[in-house]
């Protein structure tokens, strides 16, 4: 007991005085995880109102499939793109394993299915005669996508607030994908992992209480996002 | 603008909404639509509107076939505006609602005139209102003015009075009115009321099981309707099919005695339950029908007494005072003497 206050103690340091390697890491893990949800954000806004406008065969069924890969396993999706982007896969000339920018096309893809599925339901959550309404006011197809986005925008910032979450606290791609490379691919996760096995309790600590922050920021943002919407 | 919609015909699914509707509206004309809940006057609405195509048959704007879809149909609907039964509102201000149609076509609001508008449907001073909180009669007019403010040449209106209250609906009939006469715009308007039909407009349809039973102008549907459905639709109470004779009109088993003449052999009458009193005697008079009668039941309406009347053939519906119908001890069961004056008999052809 002793010793875990005592390594809690140093982690605080650790913090306080911006310890520059747990700076540094802190810093890569929040761009990545921005760099995954912005470009999320870019791809699947556009696709998740695509789903919801338009009408199409076995749309219910799409739906399913993409709320059924709300919960699937981080090292799956690392798997996948480890399989896609190694050497003898077909993104293996684009040299992104290893690299904080294969980290990211994993992080796109996990958070793809929380993403479109917030996006479809926060669309389905305004009310039913908004677009023939925008329409017959004069809107074209995309303005009235962007009004009835623009009515959703609460649902909107939830889907992107969880899908940072989503991306900010996952491991086991980074790890996969990134090689938890010193000063290159190494984030806050697969840090503590390694501390962790290192037995470099104090300074995983230090990286725990910072990620612990920043989810709930992440969650207190949620919340009051939420509450907006309501 | 001129609006035709011919021989069209829509399904969702297994039910068949419009079946080979045709109508036309002329250009600066009133056009009432008129049907029972869920004869497809929405669906109608939603087709001018070029917001659905229809299965088969053709939109016409000026004689042209409108396109179904695109960017043709979408500058073709920037010349009208529909205003649905349930009007959504954005989230923001009744200014910003207002305004909507301006900026979708890339034009800049006029502050000035977005309130002479809020101020034309009787919203003056609402424009910095939250559109949400407004009651259903403003958000109707709140509606109404967003349409117009972008300057259609034809108005589309579902059910405009459907969420207003009975006290409010006078005052926006007269803006419809004014509206209308002021703007010189084509309106056509979707109801089920009759009453709102006649006081508005200068001609229209009956829309019944998807097609148009009857067009023309509002009195020539409501005094001689083409259907015993028609009649009964439009209001008329008390509708029996006649067959004429000199004054006579044979109903069934029922001789009624009519003012005039007409020139037709086949048709309708109708009496107002007003024109009809009710005794325990024979009324003497000859130009009175008096027709021997059982009162069925008794509805206490407040000021008056709706009686239902068993005759040999038909049952008639009298209204009468309270006083009268307790003065006469009136209860189901009790015979009784129903009489009404020729004159009072109406004669739909």
């Amino acid at each position: 007991m002793d010793k875990l206050a005592e390594a809690f103690g140093i982690s605080l340091r650790l913090i306080l005085s911006g310890d520059p390697t747990v700076v540094e890491v802190t810093l890569r893990t929040l761009g990545i995880s921005a760099s995954a949800t912005l470009l999320a954000c870019l791809l699947f806004i556009p696709a998740g109102a695509i789903v919801h406008f338009a009408s199409f065969p076995g749309k219910k069924i799409l739906i399913s499939v993409i709320q059924a890969f709300y919960s699937v396993p981080t090292v799956f999706v690392g798997l996948v793109v480890f399989l896609l982007i190694s050497r003898t896969g077909p993104l293996g000339s684009l040299g992104l394993l290893f690299t904080r920018q294969g980290i990211v096309l994993a992080e796109v893809l996990l958070i793809a299915p929380v993403m479109l599925g917030l996006v479809i339901s926060g669309l389905k959550g305004v009310s039913a005669d908004a677009p023939d309404t925008l329409r017959t006011l004069g809107a074209g197809r995309i303005q009235m996508a962007a009004a009835v986005l623009r009515e959703a925008s609460p649902a909107m910032i939830s889907a992107v607030l969880l899908s940072f979450g989503r991306a900010i606290s996952e491991v086991g791609a980074a790890m996969m994908i990134g090689g938890n490379i010193a000063g290159r691919t190494r984030t806050l996760t697969t840090a503590i992992s390694l501390g962790v096995g290192k037995g470099e309790t104090a300074e995983s600590i230090a990286l725990g209480l910072i990620l612990l922050s920043i989810a709930l920021v992440v969650s207190a943002a949620v919340h009051m996002a939420g509450s907006r919407s309501r | 603008m001129r609006l035709g919609l011919q021989n069209v015909s829509k399904s969702f699914g297994s039910r068949r909404v419009l079946d080979g509707l045709s109508m036309e509206v002329p250009e600066g004309g009133f056009f009432v639509l008129i049907g029972p809940t869920g004869c497809g006057k929405t669906t109608a609405l939603r087709m001018a509107d070029l917001l659905i195509g229809p299965d088969s048959g053709s939109v016409t704007i000026d004689g042209i076939e409108a396109p179904g879809s695109g960017r043709a149909a979408t500058a073709l609907r920037r010349r009208m505006s529909l205003v649905m039964q349930r009007p959504f509102m954005l989230a923001g201000s009744v200014r910003r609602n207002t305004e909507y149609g301006l900026a979708v076509r890339g034009l800049r609001p006029d502050r000035a005139n977005t309130e002479a508008m809020l101020e034309a449907v009787g919203l003056a001073g609402y424009g910095d209102r939250e559109a949400n909180t407004l009651s259903g009669g403003e958000l109707q007019k709140a509606a109404l003015a967003r349409s117009l403010l972008p300057g259609p040449e034809l108005l589309l209106l579902d059910e405009p009075m459907s969420s207003v209250d009975p006290e409010a609906r006078p005052g926006l009939r007269a803006l419809l009115r004014r509206l209308h006469s002021g703007l010189g715009i084509t309106i056509v308007m979707a109801t089920h009321d009759f009453t709102d039909a006649l006081a508005l407009g200068t001609c229209g349809a009956v829309l019944m099981d998807g097609r148009i039973s009857q067009a023309g102008t509002l009195d020539d549907i409501f005094h001689r309707p083409a259907t015993l459905e028609i009649a009964r639709f439009v209001g008329q109470v008390n509708v029996l099919s006649a067959v004429f004779s000199g004054l006579d009109a044979s109903c069934g088993g029922l001789r009624i005695r009519i003012a005039e003449p007409v020139p037709v052999r086949k048709g309708f009458v109708a009496i107002p339950p007003e024109a009809i009193s009710i005794s325990l005697e024979p009324v003497e008079g000859s130009q009175r029908n008096v027709i021997p009668a059982v009162v069925m039941s008794l509805e206490d309406t407040g000021w008056t007494c709706l009686v239902e009347l068993e005759l040999s053939c038909c049952r008639l519906t009298a209204r009468i005072t309270r006083e009268s119908a307790a003065d006469l001890g009136l209860v189901g069961g009790k015979s009784v003497y129903a009489s009404f004056k020729a004159t009072q008999v109406r004669v739909l052809q």
